[in-house]
């Protein structure tokens, strides 16, 4: 009678766990990694969204590890939460974990960096990459006066990100035939590999004009290469993503422009797009383009970290 | 006997492997798949047929600085459209005037049926960005779950008017010739700079 008792218990424990309808509201923010400031922004406003529209959440950390990633979802898949707002570690080996929620029926909304598959996140809410660094080259060319040698540093190779800035770049410079690739790294979005990448390019090439690197982290670095070469003056650097040190170095003239990203605007949309899936809405676009603003020393005054007022 | 059942063994199981796998290089795969959407036949069709009808409802250049001095707010809401979320809006504007400069990178022209005298710049050399494929909200993203074909119609589009159309419009033009021009411009709603308005040309004539 006992062991009945028992099944019956874990049986109406299984149920309550699987009924979200009979819990409290949840949703889970899984992010890539908060061992760096602009993700950690992006977590705590989708957080922040979510809460004000009535969810519990909790932000998970897959510390750039998709197997991380997938435990974190397994969890969030067996404790009930109705909807997942999630960063991917990796645009190939996440799809398998966001194809999992979805076989469970949890929608899945993708901020800032997307997975490869047409069909499983409910919505992939994106930084536009690819025109922000048209714009970007736009004012290199205009700068450089359509002339010079240069140097390109890669972020992750895997991550689609940095393919998307760089083919943005390259589809405007490469009609310059006078503005020179001399040569194209990855530093891996790293501030300190920029610095170190930067170092060894600047002993083999040292007559460069300009640099342009797939992230600020990695402007920093390759400006701290710049500056202990003597060079800081005569090289321009370009960043991407409008990070606080970049902000400060555009005002100082230390770096030319970088491209201003918004991590709120995309974790807030994630947020509210999850609530209205859960309210009944099913219409939504697979990609959304969020823009990216070309920051300069002209209108640097409108402008501070993360695109933050 | 067990041998020879071995040996038909692996035999099958070679055959079905074989023959349940394809193998492909990866740069045929990334190919083909990128094949699957011509983007420079949308972007044809897109500047032939689809935008086209758009351009009786464009408001002339000066009606729209007019609207965004006296009423920021509605004519960005009446008037700018953009498939990205955020700032940047696009405005599909008509407008005439006379040719007062023509330099390497831009024409600049003097706007003639406006009650102030406005000079604007029509782009010849720098045709990129999301302002013509935009600028009419005629542009549906929702059919296409490809970040590459979105951004491919736009570089498509911008290359038809850089490489064909530009090119002949600047053999004809001098200074002091009267044009018409339909074309596409980018404002910041939340920082509105009208101090250097520059216009990416979509169709433009001399009259």
């Amino acid at each position: 009678m006992k062991n009945y008792i028992f099944i019956l218990l874990l049986f109406l424990l299984g149920c309550q766990e699987k009924n979200p309808s009979n819990g409290p509201k949840k949703m889970a923010i899984v992010v890539s990694t908060l061992n760096n400031p602009w993700f950690v922004f992006l977590a705590e406003n989708a957080a922040a969204k979510a809460k004000e529209l009535g969810y519990e959440t909790k932000i998970f950390d897959s510390q750039n590890n998709t197997a991380l990633e997938s435990d974190h979802f397994e969890n969030a898949i067996v404790s009930g939460y109705q909807a997942i707002l999630f960063n991917p570690t990796d645009a190939d080996g996440s799809v398998v974990n966001v194809q999992k929620a979805k076989d469970a029926g949890i929608p899945v909304f993708c901020m800032d960096r997307e997975v490869n598959s047409p069909d499983a996140a409910t919505s992939q809410i994106l930084s536009d990459s690819f025109s922000g660094s048209v714009a970007i080259a736009k004012f290199f060319v205009q700068q450089l006066h359509k002339k010079g040698n240069y140097v390109e540093l890669l972020g992750l190779v895997g991550d689609n990100n940095t393919w998307a800035r760089s083919k943005g770049f390259h589809s405007l410079v490469d009609n310059y035939p006078e503005l020179k690739m001399v040569a194209q790294q990855s530093a891996d979005f790293d501030r300190n590999k920029a610095m170190e990448v930067m170092e060894s390019i600047l002993q083999a090439q040292p007559n460069i004009d300009a640099v342009f690197c797939g992230n600020d982290a990695m402007a920093m670095g390759a400006y701290q290469a710049l500056a202990g070469a003597g060079k800081a003056n005569k090289v321009k650097v370009f960043g991407f993503d409008g990070a606080d040190d970049v902000v400060a170095a555009i005002k100082d003239g230390k770096v030319a422009a970088t491209g201003m990203q918004f991590p709120k605007v995309m974790a807030q949309m994630a947020a509210v797009y999850a609530d209205e899936y859960l309210k009944g809405k099913r219409d939504f676009p697979a990609k959304i383009p969020v823009a990216v603003e070309l920051v300069t020393k002209d209108n640097i005054s409108h402008y501070t970290a993360f695109g933050k007022k | 006997m067990r041998i020879v059942k071995i040996v038909v063994a692996i035999i099958a199981l070679l055959f079905i492997g074989y023959h349940s796998i394809e193998i492909k290089k990866l740069d045929e795969v990334k190919r083909a798949s990128a094949e699957k959407f011509d983007a420079s036949s949308f972007a044809r069709n897109f500047l032939q047929k689809t935008l086209p009808p758009s351009f009786i409802k464009a408001p002339d250049v000066g009606t729209l600085l007019e609207a965004l001095k006296t009423a920021p707010k509605e004519a960005f809401q009446k008037m700018s459209n953009a498939v990205a979320i955020g700032n940047i809006r696009y405005f599909l504007v008509k407008g005439q005037g006379q040719i007062t400069k023509i330099q390497d990178d831009e024409v600049q022209v003097l706007l003639t049926n406006n009650n102030q005298p406005v000079s604007i710049t029509l782009a010849t050399e720098f045709i990129y960005g999301n302002a013509i494929r935009d600028a009419a909200g005629v542009f549906d993203i929702k059919p296409f779950t490809n970040t590459t074909d979105i951004n491919n119609i736009s570089s498509e589009i911008n290359k038809i008017i850089r490489t064909e159309r530009v090119p002949a419009f600047r053999k004809q033009i001098k200074v002091g010739d009267a044009i018409q021009f339909i074309g596409a411009l980018e404002i910041n709603q939340e920082y509105i700079n009208l101090q250097h308005l520059e216009i990416l040309p979509i169709e433009f004539n001399k009259i």
